[in-house]
């Protein structure tokens, strides 16, 4: 089982009527946290995250765009079949949300079949620049029985004597194999089979202790565009305006506060957040080179490196991230799926991986000015924020499908099931139950 | 830890509170005021200017001069109370957003966790419609707290909050003489221990000391950046009364030497709390019997025995008090990583986690090993983008004087009591609103599932399944069905200013 990605972007013809269309998804919500949508918890559809969108820059009378964004489990190989599959899927399953919505949108038309809706869709796929996911080879059915699983261990746990570790887990063990044919939930596990594939514990601290190396390995695709642009590397170091956020905090006019309030408002109903983030490209073909050039850096390092462990450049918290130029290569959209706060989350990214946050953005408006395209920049911690803020934009509809999951949690809960089929060496055991708490 | 000991700032300049919580003072009164005349309370605020508590007293010995006055007063204002007072536009707008929106913005209280009772709805003062643009904080008395010490500060608040100054008095908010507290809150534990020091100001220990611009405006922070400040146009200023902005010199710093001012007044339910205890106690398998069991229970919601002694030091029981063990400990060097003696979950590990791994403290590869002293101090260095300076002080009398763990729970004690929560920061959004909402409030907090904070509770707002508190251990205990002990009663983001900003603001409108 495979976790693909697929984004669709629409210019829209009446941006009212796509607004209540979206209004309409969101509030026909599933109880529980998150605010989730219903429309896209169907399991058929196999959707971890997914998400509309309305974006319109530039005031009340500009253009505007409806995106809807989504990451899904697959069993085809090929991306562009899976995506098609996805799209085949959505038409049969969410034709009156999705049909509202892209109504209000060029090349769709109104009341179309699920099979006209789903090829309209395919018509306005957009490739992303770069893209991560925290936690592929987890289908939607695994993620919820492994989460369940440490539930049931806990629960055994917190009852039991004392005892020692060994005794403790094969109770413990015992316990799941009983369970598996009372607890609907479990039905259908199989405490004897091997460990299902998963990042294993070498690969992944291989990945996690290479530290340098892999950066400078995978780097050589990039060198040439970087020294055919040098001389501009530093002229932009130089002339680039230095972005000042005391400037703009005190320009936000009412539609700014309007729109910081939205954000808000769609933010913190749960352990996981959306971030939207859209920001045009500086002036001149060159950045876009440019700028390609980084995306492609970060996307073979997030491929070999990153996918799978639950951690990106040394961040933990996200669960999925991909850049998107749109259009024409004028603006660049970002997506992401992160835990816990905004404020936390771009803290990591202070803290953590300021270097690859300047690869990905230099290139655009108002960035916190860089040197050498990686250094300094998001380094300035406030104007930084500031800056992420400014160009954020609010998520009217988003759909996770598992909201009280931290994406290390997700990752602790495999281990937790892995151990359960492969007993635990002497060694491993402490550890192994340190992870049930 | 950031710590820069050549910093000279400049005591004279920054009020009293921010440098000091007057451990001396017994006895403190808080008196929230509106602004009804702009003009009037100007020229008030230039005559008490000369009256308030400034930080001179930091820079020598306690037992040298220069001394604190009889009363220290401190005043501080919010983002209302500064547009009341008709200060210039560009540093209205320049002041950071949290403290603009206000402590009871919808979107913040839901993240704060400020829902249910303690939504801003309810709250008694402090919500934008409640009218409270500045703070008047009073505190007098020396050794123990006489009736008399009460008296004058009552008188003085009385003398300066009537109509002729363009004030008008919303709410007092009494405290408990600080003598008959023992340094205690009411739940009974041992309170205000592991803040951490300043830096630029003289100290004893190199310990837990904070870049100074993590407190105030005007210095640099722990990014070695200068924290974004109010600032006024250089013309706005023509007696140059204000610093010139590092770094632009058309701009005067109205922000300098000032600080943010947390103030949550925060109600606390100490039977309820006691009675859960011992009803969960019942309910572990292997807790100890009886008050040994609801005081070792107790301790593990804490992090520390009611004297406040650390379980990461003290598994066991309570051991002796000493402030350099309560203080400067780390849970890898004392063997307690995993959250064995104090657990993960615990009130002072999730409001300092100190070198805590996170997200996962018992993922190493993921988090790094905490056990490796190097990890530990760049962990420590991380947690601390997010302290605050506590001022805090209790109200209400104690249920117990000698706050007895078992008349805590048995006596019946209907007066309201609390803790009136003040805490100083430079960066409202990175420190105290990050401490509320990414720790306390969060139940995936390093790696925990449905655990928020077991003093401060669960988000009601957002409905996780939910609200346990995990004791880590081979095999792991569970308390479930959290309840909350502690609601919020009112609450307000203040900015308190330097004498400059002071003089700067009597100055406005003079001619």
């Amino acid at each position: 089982m495979n976790q693909e990605t697929l984004t669709v972007v629409a210019p829209v013809r009446d941006v009212a009527k796509a607004r209540a269309a979206l209004a309409a998804i969101a509030a026909d919500r599933l109880p529980g946290c998150g605010a989730r949508p219903r429309v896209f918890a169907d399991p058929a559809l196999g959707i971890h995250f997914a998400r509309l969108v309305l974006l319109q820059e530039g005031g009340a009378s500009a253009p505007a765009s409806l995106v809807f964004e989504s990451n899904f489990d697959t069993r085809e190989e090929s991306t562009t079949e899976a995506r098609a599959e996805q799209l085949a899927l959505l038409g049969e399953h969410c034709l009156d949300a999705l049909g509202s919505a892209f109504a209000c949108c060029e090349g769709f038309a109104p009341n179309a079949s699920g099979a006209e809706l789903a090829g309209a869709l395919e018509r306005r796929l957009i490739p992303a620049t770069a893209s991560y996911q925290g936690h592929t080879q987890r289908d939607l059915p695994r993620i919820r029985l492994e989460r369940h699983l440490r539930e049931v261990l806990l629960s055994f746990f917190e009852r039991m004597p004392k005892g020692t570790p060994r005794e403790l887990y094969h109770a413990a063990r015992h316990h799941v194999r009983l369970q598996t044919g009372i607890d609907p939930e479990l039905f259908g596990f199989d405490v004897d089979a091997p460990a299902p594939e998963a990042p294993n514990a070498g690969v992944r601290s291989k990945r996690l202790s290479a530290g340098l190396a892999p950066w400078f390995q995978n780097i050589k695709p990039a060198l040439p565009i970087v020294f055919r642009y040098l001389r501009n590397v530093f002229t932009w170091q130089r002339t680039d305006l230095e972005f000042d956020q005391r400037a703009r905090q005190e320009a936000w006019n009412d539609d700014d506060r309007t729109l910081f309030r939205e954000i808000a408002e769609s933010e913190d109903h749960g352990l996981q957040n959306a971030l939207t983030h859209i920001v045009p490209l500086k002036a001149g073909t060159n950045r876009l080179d440019v700028l390609r050039a980084a995306h492609a850096y970060i996307d073979v390092m997030a491929k070999r490196h990153f996918d799978d462990i639950g951690q990106l450049g040394g961040i933990p918290t996200i669960h999925f991230a991909k850049w998107l130029l749109i259009d024409e290569g004028k603006r660049l959209l970002f997506f992401s799926n992160y835990d816990s706060s905004w404020e936390s989350y771009l803290g990591d990214f202070v803290d953590q991986a300021p270097i690859g946050l300047n690869l990905a953005w230099t290139c655009t408006e108002l960035y916190p000015r860089t040197l050498l395209m990686a250094l300094l920049g998001a380094k300035d911690e406030e104007r930084f924020k500031a800056w992420s803020r400014a160009h954020q934009r609010p998520t009217q509809v988003f759909y996770c499908a598992y909201p009280d999951l931290s994406i290390a949690a997700l990752n602790n809960n495999t281990w937790i099931r892995c151990g359960i089929h492969q007993p635990p060496s002497n060694v491993d055991l402490p550890g192994w139950f340190r992870r049930i708490t | 830890m950031t710590t820069d000991a050549t910093v000279d700032l400049d005591l004279h300049d920054i009020q009293g509170l921010i440098l000091s919580g007057y451990g001396d003072k017994p006895a403190a009164r808080y008196a929230m005021f509106e602004i009804i005349d702009g003009h009037a309370a100007r020229r008030w605020l230039g005559r008490l200017t000369n009256q308030l508590q400034f930080g001179s007293f930091r820079g020598t010995r306690r037992r040298e001069p220069p001394y604190l006055n009889d009363l220290c007063v401190n005043v501080a204002f919010t983002h209302q109370g500064f547009r009341a007072l008709g200060l210039h536009a560009t540093a209205l707008a320049g002041f950071a957003q949290p403290f603009q929106e206000g402590m009871d913005e919808p979107n913040r209280a839901r993240r704060l966790g400020d829902d249910g009772p303690s939504a801003p709805e309810h709250w008694k003062w402090g919500r934008a419609d409640q009218g409270v643009h500045g703070l008047l904080a009073v505190f007098g008395g020396n050794g123990d707290a006489e009736p008399d010490d009460w008296v004058q500060i009552q008188d003085f608040i009385t003398s300066q909050l009537h109509r002729d100054h363009g004030v008008r008095l919303i709410v007092e908010l009494d405290t408990v003489a600080s003598n008959r507290t023992r340094r205690k809150e009411h739940f009974g534990f041992r309170d205000g221990i592991a803040n951490p020091r300043l830096g630029g100001l003289p100290r004893e220990t190199e310990d837990d000391v904070l870049a100074p611009g993590e407190i105030l405006l005007g210095q640099a922070n722990g990014y070695e950046k200068l924290p974004l400040s109010p600032e006024v146009p250089k013309s706005a200023d023509p007696r140059g009364i204000l610093l010139a902005a590092k770094g632009n010199p058309e701009r005067h710093d109205f922000g300098s030497n000032g600080s943010y001012l947390v103030f949550r007044q925060l109600v606390q339910d100490v039977q309820a709390f006691w009675n859960f205890v011992e009803r969960a106690r019942q309910d572990l398998p292997d807790a100890p019997e009886g008050r040994q069991g609801r005081e070792w229970l107790a301790a593990k919601f804490v992090g520390r025995w009611p004297n406040g002694t650390p379980l990461s030091l003290y598994p066991d029981a309570p051991g002796p008090i000493s402030d350099q063990d309560t203080d400067a400990f780390t849970f890898g060097k004392t063997g307690d990583a995993f959250g064995e003696r104090c657990p993960v979950g615990a009130h002072i590990r999730r409001t300092n986690p100190r070198d805590t791994a996170l997200p996962v403290p018992h993922d190493p590869e993921l988090s790094g090993d905490p056990r490796d002293s190097e990890f530990a101090a760049e962990r420590l260095r991380l947690v601390d983008r997010h302290r605050i300076l506590r001022r805090g002080r209790a109200y209400g009398p104690p249920v117990d004087d000698e706050y007895d763990i078992d008349a805590l729970r048995t006596q019946s004690c209907p007066e309201p009591r609390g803790l009136h929560f003040l805490c100083f920061n430079a960066n409202l959004s990175r420190q105290f609103e990050f401490v509320q909402s990414n720790w306390i409030q969060n139940p995936s907090f390093a790696g925990l599932s449905h655990d928020p904070d077991p003093l401060l509770g669960a988000n009601r707002e957002v409905p996780y399944r939910a609200a346990n508190f995990t004791l880590q251990g081979c095999p792991a205990r569970r308390v479930r069905n959290l309840q909350r002990f502690v609601e919020l009663e009112g609450g307000a983001y203040f900015f308190m200013p330097s004498r400059r900003a002071l003089e700067y603001l009597a100055s406005q409108g003079q001619v």
